[in-house]
């Protein structure tokens, strides 16, 4: 697949150039730019990948787990029965469960938000850019991420709740894609402001 | 920033009855892939699937996978290449169908892991099988559509 930075360029014409080359000139199909462009491109995409890795191991390592990805979890569900007790839903909770009169339903890894999280961290952190820019990256996507994250769960019990043939549709395909499509467009757009700041630095 | 998340979320509205009515006829296609690679293990030599509704069901030996949580990073693939300028334009119909056929190899690779690790938990708990497979449904299916996105997407 050819790159989209690739861009053809017309070589400069020489004084051996015969007339024939003048009215067709060679066009080659890649400049030095576009290989730098593409090797930039691979080293951010297996940055990316290892770093993903490495926070997924994180998630698998027991000790990390018990001490902070489980009392995360239960701090997220916890936020959110809150969130639908204020808007009448009457629910309890108890650890990562939250359940009403008709429905329940248990925050687990891939609805706490923390998978989005490593998405976005691993994202800021492979990309080109100064420390304090990817951490504050990082810091503000989370604070968005955990936000929607919140609603998203709230919502799924309200589902549940009144439509049970809808949750599984907006469990996977809806939220989970407006979730990581949020990683994606704030990541996308942190890239065109560290962009802008390299430029005016450059100036 | 506004009209590409409105297109995105248009291209969402698109893909997600789109791809909750082709569900049956897609995980057929993956099961087609996926069975002659599963035959290869010892274990399941003799194991039949079909798919009813949106199950894929195995047999001999037994197991039931939701086709929706093999393949869901779809609806994802479609509506961040609707969210890109011009998305029907040639160059980006390609990207999008390229990046489609790498989402579709990992949906092969997804079921063999799914079913791998489902019987060896059945066996005695955690295993590699089971680690790669959580890696690859939590962390993995989204990051392989953002990765072919941004690769294809990433002048614009």
């Amino acid at each position: 697949m050819a790159s989209p930075l690739c861009e053809d360029r017309l070589q400069p014409v020489t004084m051996t150039t015969t007339a024939a080359e003048v009215h067709t000139p060679k066009r080659p199909r890649y400049t030095i730019r576009c290989v730098a462009a593409n090797r930039r491109q691979i080293r951010f995409l297996v940055r990316f990948a290892l770093l993903l890795i490495v926070f997924y191991a994180f998630m698998l390592y027991r000790p990390f787990e018990e001490r902070v990805i489980d009392p995360y979890t239960q701090s997220i569900a916890a936020v959110s029965a809150s969130l639908l007790n204020v808007g009448g839903a009457h629910v309890t909770r108890s650890g990562t469960l939250i359940t009403g009169r008709t429905f329940g339903v248990e925050v687990k890894n891939g609805c706490n938000g923390v998978e989005a999280l490593f998405f976005l961290a691993a994202a800021m952190i492979a990309f080109e850019a100064p420390a304090r820019w990817r951490l504050a990256g990082v810091v503000v996507g989370s604070l968005v991420i955990e936000v929607l994250n919140i609603v998203r769960v709230a919502s799924l019990y309200l589902i549940g709740a009144m439509r049970p043939d809808l949750f599984e549709t907006f469990h996977l395909a809806i939220w989970q894609t407006v979730i990581f499509g949020a990683a994606v467009f704030m990541f996308v757009y942190w890239t065109s402001r560290v962009q802008r700041l390299d430029a005016a630095n450059a100036r | 920033m506004r009209r590409t998340l409105a297109k995105f979320a248009a291209g969402l509205a698109v893909a997600v009855p789109l791809w909750w009515f082709t569900l049956p006829a897609y995980s057929r296609v993956v099961v087609f892939l996926t069975a002659p690679l599963i035959h290869l293990d010892a274990q399941f030599a003799r194991a039949i699937f079909s798919v009813a509704a949106n199950r894929i069901l195995m047999r001999n030996p037994s197991l039931d996978i939701p086709a929706e949580q093999v393949t869901y990073n779809l609806v994802l693939l479609v509506a961040l290449f609707a969210s890109v300028r011009r998305p029907f334009r040639d160059q980006n119909v390609i990207a999008f169908l390229i990046s489609a056929a790498i989402v579709f190899t990992t949906h092969v690779a997804g079921l063999v892991l799914w079913i791998e690790s489902a019987f060896a938990i059945r066996a005695g708990g955690w295993s590699t099988w089971s680690a790669v497979q959580t890696l690859l449904q939590i962390v993995g299916m989204p990051a392989i559509v953002f990765a072919c996105w941004w690769a294809a997407t990433q002048k614009q």
